[in-house]
């Protein structure tokens, strides 16, 4: 995941995005706990898996009200939100992509490279919107989040 | 002009033959004698002209009705879904009464067809039905839910597949519909789905020779007029299907020569243009089948659930048999007023099927002994959640048409959680007993409750009232009060945002306060709840214990305009005006208008709208609109955790503390109560990281009725916690925030700092 560079494509990452999720999950599940329950994450994978296989073929909406279903499950989940911001990003839906990253990264504890996640679709929705100042600070943000220490996990 | 016509070639006759309407070029003819009967060509010429116009006529108005919008459509409000996983709270007794909901029927021992259940035990085995929902269609399967205690323990597909199932959706019910305005109600069946065997029953009884004729029957007459001379009185009419749906499609139900012509004609012209498929799916649809109420139920899709509360393709041969004896007169034959008339009238049906060949005489018999299965009351009309859907209309109102509303058919699927709602119903009339009880002044108590999502803000259950059934008054949307100490989250909010100057454990002053209004010269005097001033004492326990003094000296040092912003940054849409003794609550929303307010510091800083739609579809399904999650951040993390923390004290150690005492300790809750001057109203507002809730208890008359937010509205709160046990996880805590133990009243706590702040207190030297 350290291929994450300030230029990197929206598009290509984004399916990265999700087709890292159930992963970042269990992975996620596996590190900092506190708000992954225990015993429901074989519905939440399974959405997340039926919101990658809509937002693979192009169908953004599905996509988003199968990771809403998921978030009814989880609503303390960062992934999930992460994932709802990508959609938006792809959609072009800027500030409401960038607000869904801000959320995920209220709730990412210490995923590191969701951090970074959320913080490079703040900096494309900024980019989006045209706002170029944002733009900058959020990668700035994700860059000194990489520069940090060794990425951990993805 | 004799002479021309004479002199033409015999195939010269084709101008005047020409039909204005449809041209058929005639067979040549060796002769024409016919030229010399000039007066009566151009009196059957005349004469035909208008035939012909009036007939075209006729045709237009048969094809554009039939093809277009044939009908008015009720708009269909559904409940949110159940979903069921592993590790979920759901018991078998919530699982059952929300199968009976959706019109499951329960069987003891075999399971076969979609909508029926077994419960063994812990155990229950569904045939789920297949629904088209917004993000896909759920197939028909068996499944089974095994429960442990109050949670689920596991749920596995058996048909087609034998496999563990991640999430089980069952179908939404119907909670609502907005009528057109003429009154109808159908359900739409396309013609593949119109069980064969209602098709049979129909042609049996109604117009044997249905897919032989042209529209209209003379055969099918001379029967009909034979048998009703043998039986002594009417018992067949003679008019076709293709007759009746004209009759019941265009023309209105005068008996006269003309309208029997225009009947005939058309029922030809339908019968020209339209497959018979097409007539009967038509028929199907359109015939009156019984009456709701104010409402006309239309066609067999919505009479199966008016009836039977069960899809059309569900129903067996003695049920589609008595919806085909309905046809004839749906008040003569009601088999709930009737069913002795009705099952007669049933089992002539099966009796003439048996006649015609299209059932053996032992199936016949074997339905003829089956009982009518009328459900007492259709749950599909009966709407019990009128105070919710009324939110709804609400919220439609903004982006459709009344009149699509009524007459498209829309699928609005919502927000509400029927195993939460029928908790927060058993908890809310509970509760409003026990309060009565509790306090000789707590008479006619009223109330409202609004339970939400925490964090995508969608309204999950409402309580209006101790009426629940009835519409009238809407508390929660309409019922403005005052909402006391409600209010203070939010100075307490604007101090912990200037982290510089204010933290958790900021001493405040809590000594007496006069405000002078330099206007009309009068004093504004704040009294504390306990009539004493507390001195100096931590911001943090000055929320907990809902301090006056020291929060009215608060928010004036913070500055009236600046709390405004906050309130209204927190969600408040509503215009006000700023007064000191706004710090105090005099402001007045609706239970709504509070969720909308907490629901922001519920979610962690971030504005959620809420909701109470997900997703609207077309009558046959299709997309129509998402109303989708949107989050926007309008507070600092590390501001609200700080606050978060404090309302968690006011549950536990502060106003909240004598309910707090029966909830577990181990959940995290927050929240806030509110009592207003006199105790005129009683509002608590809480949450945890599942839900949202929102109580208010008084009177409509806005007399006093003795309880504070502690002793009322919260008392309901904690009995619904207790009631659903939300999940209840610690925020997360914010990278600038860090905690340090501290001495608080001769106690080492927790608490948490935004960071580079220092705690202005040296030693925790305060004590209560």
């Amino acid at each position: 995941m350290n291929l994450i560079k300030v230029n990197a494509n929206p598009q290509g990452l984004l399916l990265g995005l999700l087709l890292m999720t159930p992963v970042a999950l269990a992975t996620e599940n596996a590190l900092t706990t506190p708000y992954l329950k225990t015993d429901s994450p074989s519905a939440v994978v399974s959405l997340l898996e039926e919101a990658k296989k809509h937002f693979e073929a192009g169908e953004n909406e599905q996509a988003a009200a199968i990771l809403e279903r998921a978030l009814r499950i989880e609503p303390q989940n960062a992934v999930l939100w992460h994932n709802l911001a990508g959609v938006r990003l792809k959609q072009g839906e800027w500030k409401r992509a960038a607000n869904l990253a801000d959320k995920s990264n209220t709730l990412v504890g210490n995923n590191k490279m969701l951090r970074v996640r959320n913080w490079m679709i703040i900096a494309w929705a900024c980019e989006g919107m045209g706002d170029a100042q944002c733009a900058v600070e959020a990668r700035q943000r994700a860059e000194k989040l990489l520069a940090s220490s060794p990425a951990s996990n993805g | 002009m004799t002479q021309t016509i004479r002199k033409r070639p015999p195939s010269g006759s084709r101008p005047s033959r020409k039909n204005p309407t449809k041209p058929k070029p005639p067979a040549p003819r060796r002769r024409a004698p016919y030229f010399h009967f000039k007066w009566r060509w151009l009196i059957f010429i005349l004469v035909m002209i208008p035939i012909g116009m009036y007939i075209s006529w006729l045709d237009v108005k048969v094809r554009e009705q039939f093809e277009g919008k044939r009908w008015a459509l009720p708009a269909r409000v559904y409940a949110s879904p159940l979903e069921i996983y592993t590790g979920m709270r759901l018991t078998p007794v919530e699982l059952t009464e929300e199968l009976n909901a959706i019109g499951y029927q329960k069987f003891s021992d075999q399971l076969f067809e979609p909508g029926g259940y077994i419960r063994q035990g812990d155990e229950v085995y569904i045939v789920t039905r297949a629904f088209k929902f917004w993000d896909a269609t759920d197939p028909s399967r068996m499944v089974r839910v095994i429960f442990s205690k109050e949670n689920v323990l596991s749920v596995d597909e058996l048909q087609p597949n034998n496999r563990p199932i991640a999430l089980l959706r069952l179908e939404p019910r119907l909670i609502g519909k907005i009528y057109p305005t003429q009154h109808e109600d159908r359900i739409l069946v396309p013609y593949k789905e119109v069980p064969p065997l209602l098709i049979k029953a129909l042609i049996a009884m109604e117009d044997r020779t249905f897919f032989e004729h042209w529209g209209i029957s003379f055969r099918g007459v001379v029967r009909a007029s034979v048998e009703n001379l043998e039986a002594g009185k009417v018992v067949q009419g003679g008019s076709t299907l293709t007759q009746q749906l004209v009759k019941n499609f265009y023309l209105t139900s005068e008996k006269t020569l003309e309208r029997k012509i225009n009947e005939a004609l058309m029922a030809l012209l339908l019968e020209w243009h339209y497959s018979k498929e097409q007539i009967l799916e038509a028929y199907l649809n359109e015939i009156f089948l019984g009456q709701d109420g104010n409402n006309a139920v239309h066609g067999m899709g919505m009479a199966a659930w008016f009836y039977f509360n069960r899809p059309l393709e569900e129903l067996k041969l003695p049920e589609l048999a008595l919806l085909v004896s309905l046809i004839r007169g749906a008040s003569y034959y009601d088999p709930r007023r009737y069913p002795d008339r009705a099952s007669d009238r049933r089992n002539r049906v099966l009796d003439l099927m048996v006649e015609q060949g299209m059932i053996k005489a032992t199936e016949a018999d074997f339905a003829k002994t089956s009982r009518l299965g009328i459900v007492e009351k259709p749950s599909s009309i009966e709407f019990p959640y009128p105070a919710f859907v009324e939110v709804v209309r609400h919220q439609l109102k903004r982006d459709y048409q009344e009149k699509d509303l009524r007459s498209e058919g829309l699928q609005i699927f919502t927000t509400l959680n029927l195993v939460m709602q029928r908790q927060a119903e058993r908890v809310f009339l509970d509760g409003l007993k026990k309060l009565q009880k509790s306090n000789s002044q707590a008479r006619r108590l009223q109330g409202a409750m609004v339970v939400t999502g925490s964090a995508n803000g969608e309204i999950v259950a409402m309580v209006n009232g101790k009426t629940l059934r009835f519409e009238g008054f809407n508390r929660p949307l309409n019922a403005k009060r005052s909402i006391g100490s409600l209010i203070k989250p939010a100075i307490y909010l604007t101090a912990l945002e200037d982290s510089k100057r204010y933290n958790l454990t900021t001493l405040l002053d809590d000594s007496p306060y006069q405000w002078k209004d330099k206007v009309t010269g009068k004093i504004w005097e704040p009294k504390n709840y306990d009539f004493r001033s507390h001195g100096h004492l931590p911001l943090v326990s000055a929320l907990a214990n809902s301090f006056n003094l020291a929060t009215v000296r608060l928010g004036m040092q913070m500055g009236l305009e600046k709390v405004g912003k906050t309130l209204k940054r927190l969600g408040i849409e509503r215009d006000f005006k700023l007064y000191p003794s706004m710090l105090l609550g005099s402001l007045a929303l609706t239970p709504l208008e509070v969720a909308q307010m907490y629901q922001t510091i519920a979610s962690g800083g971030f504005r959620v709208p809420l909701r109470a739609i997900r997703e609207v579809l077309t009558h046959d399904g299709q997309p129509l609109q998402r109303y989708p999650l949107s989050v926007e951040q309008s507070f600092d993390a590390a501001p609200m955790f700080l606050l978060n923390y404090a309302l968690q004290q006011v549950v536990r150690k502060g106003t909240g503390r004598n309910v707090a005492e029966r909830l577990p300790e181990d959940m995290v809750l927050a929240g806030k109560t509110g009592t207003t001057n006199d105790y005129i109203d009683s509002w608590f507002a809480g949450f945890c990281s599942e839900l949202l809730i929102v109580t208010w208890v008084g009177r409509d008359d806005n007399k006093p009725m003795g309880l504070t937010g502690g002793s009322g509205a919260m008392v309901i709160w904690g009995d619904f916690i207790l009631a659903v046990r939300p999940e209840s996880l610690p925020p997360t805590t914010p990278n600038r925030v860090e905690w340090r133990w501290i001495t608080l009243g001769n106690q080492p706590v927790r608490i948490p700092f935004i960071l580079g702040q220092g705690s202005t207190m040296a030693d925790g030297s305060w004590s209560r």
